[in-house]
């Protein structure tokens, strides 16, 4: 039973964090049709953004150093202004572009940021403590539990709470919730598309900024394809959860996080190393039964 | 050229690829007027209401509201100048409720105060909308639907709306009331209104004038009094295929 326990307060800390990239992915499909796989590389940038610049093996704290409502505030404002930059560079010149097109760009510019990550600070991996009294594992009556999971459950909790009330209560969510159903029909009523757009892309940053903290917390590690693999997990999360629906990509990050804790738990020792195996056969499954993902959106349905 | 006219449409031409759909269509639309384009499927009515909102790349022609020039302009620009478009097949916000439908068109409002009043009105107008505030808008009806569009589109203020087949999928008794609506608008809330249709004999009955539009031209225009069955026939479908045996005016 406490292993159970346990083992479901993993599964929710790792769903936790797919939930929070999966939104970041989501947000943008819903709004421009872009699934952005340049999005672990804003993450991985926002973590590096950490350390002072230099290819040296050992990292030194740079925006790491400060006190911690400012480095969140610094890290959280670094990744915005790596996503708006983004979408000013990049994506804005292709609003017109196939959401294919858009896929490929994005894959693009995620190479020439893990680039950038490997010329400025090096390829190789470096090491880096932070906050590592949050790494402590406290006793809840029985139950060992590091700090740092709750932590993440907590903040994601919490975002999504105010993400919450920002789409439903304030106007400018409003306009980006009507712009995600009928992108055209709301500039015919005079939503601004570069605004909306600017603004999906800031919140997206926002979201990958704070999955770089508790990424880095977590491992202790910086490396330039960090990020990959939250990322292909959280792309996994939207398919599942349904492409384009918000309430969706967090229920999948959180199903896909809870497979993955839940097999890596109970697989038998000899074939937990192919754990992510049986995660995709999952997947599978669930998509053969509900081809949609769990959230059916009617305007992301394929016409037959 | 007349000064009061909102809406002045000069030689507008556009076309998908290679294919033409507009080759150089003029009209107004007078200030306070009603004015319907008829015409068969694949006319260019759509494109036309299309292009002056902003929602159709032009190829030539211009677009004057309200003596500026907007063509090319974007359609949250063109919103925000006081020209609503109500585009074909309704494209309610579905996830947004009823009440978040018709705010949405109002966050650019300056005269934010205003925005209640104007709300009140709407729901004086359609008074069903009222009862179904926290409804998704996906759950309604048709008709129920397209008066909550035109509500909508009444929200952002203009001064003009176009509106692309209100009557498309709506019961007879329902069209009526839709139009009857879009008549007080006119004389009570002094809005030009510029309607598309394909069977003209319903816009007959309220519009200052009606253009008859085919294969991207204008093929006729005047007064619906003015204009007889055979005449209308004949610019709708082309001359000679008028049919005398049995004209009735079914077009």
């Amino acid at each position: 039973m406490i292993h159970f326990l346990q083992t479901l307060i993993d599964a929710l800390s790792l769903g936790s964090l797919y939930a929070l990239a999966a939104l970041g992915i989501g947000l943008l499909f819903g709004i421009m049709r872009l699934i952005n796989f340049a999005h672990g590389d804003f993450v991985a940038l926002s973590a590096y953004a950490l350390i002072l610049p230099s290819t040296d093996v050992v990292s030194t704290l740079f925006i790491g150093s400060l006190s911690w409502p400012l480095l969140i505030a610094a890290i959280l404002t670094f990744g915005v202004v790596v996503a708006l930059l983004s979408n000013f560079a990049v994506f804005r010149r292709m609003r017109t572009a196939s959401p294919q097109n858009l896929m490929v760009v994005s894959f693009a510019l995620g190479y020439v940021i893990q680039n950038l990550i490997m010329t400025v600070y090096g390829a190789r991996p470096k090491a880096l403590g932070l906050w590592s009294s949050l790494t402590q594992v406290i006793d809840v009556g029985g139950l060992r539990v590091p700090l740092l999971q709750l932590v993440t459950i907590g903040v994601t909790a919490g975002l999504l709470l105010g993400l919450l009330l920002f789409m439903r209560k304030t106007p400018f969510g409003i306009q980006m919730r009507a712009a995600a159903d009928d992108f055209r029909m709301a500039r015919f009523l005079g939503v601004r598309a570069d605004f909306v757009i600017a603004l999906s892309f800031a919140i997206s940053g926002l979201l990958a900024g704070v999955v770089s903290l508790l990424f880095v917390v977590q491992t202790g590690v910086l490396a330039p394809t960090m990020a990959s693999d939250i990322v292909i997990f959280a792309f996994i999360a939207t398919v599942v959860g349904g492409m384009g629906s918000l309430p969706g990509a967090v229920l999948g990050g959180l199903l896909v996080g809870a497979a993955s804790s839940l097999l890596q738990a109970y697989l038998p020792d000899g074939i937990r190393a192919f754990r992510d195996v049986f995660v995709f056969l999952f997947v599978i499954a669930l998509l053969l039964v509900r081809p949609s993902g769990i959230i059916r959106l009617k305007q992301f349905e394929e016409r037959v | 050229m007349m000064v009061n006219d909102i809406l002045q449409v000069r030689g507008l031409r556009l076309g998908y690829g290679r294919a033409m759909v507009l080759n150089g269509v003029s009209f107004e639309v007078p200030a306070k007027g009603l004015i319907a384009i008829v015409g068969p499927n694949g006319a260019g009515k759509s494109s036309t209401l299309g292009a002056i909102a902003g929602g159709n790349t032009v190829s030539s022609g211009t677009i004057i509201f309200e003596g500026k020039d907007i063509t090319g302009a974007a359609p949250e620009v063109i919103a925000a100048a006081g020209l609503s478009f109500v585009p074909e097949g309704r494209h309610v916000f579905s996830s947004l409720t009823v009440e978040e439908n018709l705010r949405v068109g109002t966050f650019r409002r300056k005269d934010r105060n205003a925005v209640e009043i104007d709300l009140e009105r709407v729901f004086d107008y359609f008074p069903r909308l009222k009862e179904r505030l926290r409804q998704p808008g996906g759950k309604m009806s048709g008709g129920e639907q397209q008066m909550l569009v035109i509500g909508r589109a009444l929200m952002c203020r203009p001064r003009l709306v176009l509106i692309d087949e209100p009557s498309l999928g709506l019961a007879p008794r329902i069209v009526d009331e839709v139009y009857d609506i879009l008549q007080r608008l006119r004389t009570e809330e002094g809005l030009s209104l510029l309607v598309n249709e394909q069977s003209s004999r319903r816009v007959m009955k309220y519009a200052d004038e009606i253009i008859v539009l085919r294969e991207g031209a204008v093929q006729l225009r005047g007064e619906p009094s003015a204009l007889g069955a055979e005449t209308l026939h004949d610019a709708y479908f082309g001359a000679g295929t008028f049919d005398h045996d049995s004209a009735g005016g079914t077009v």
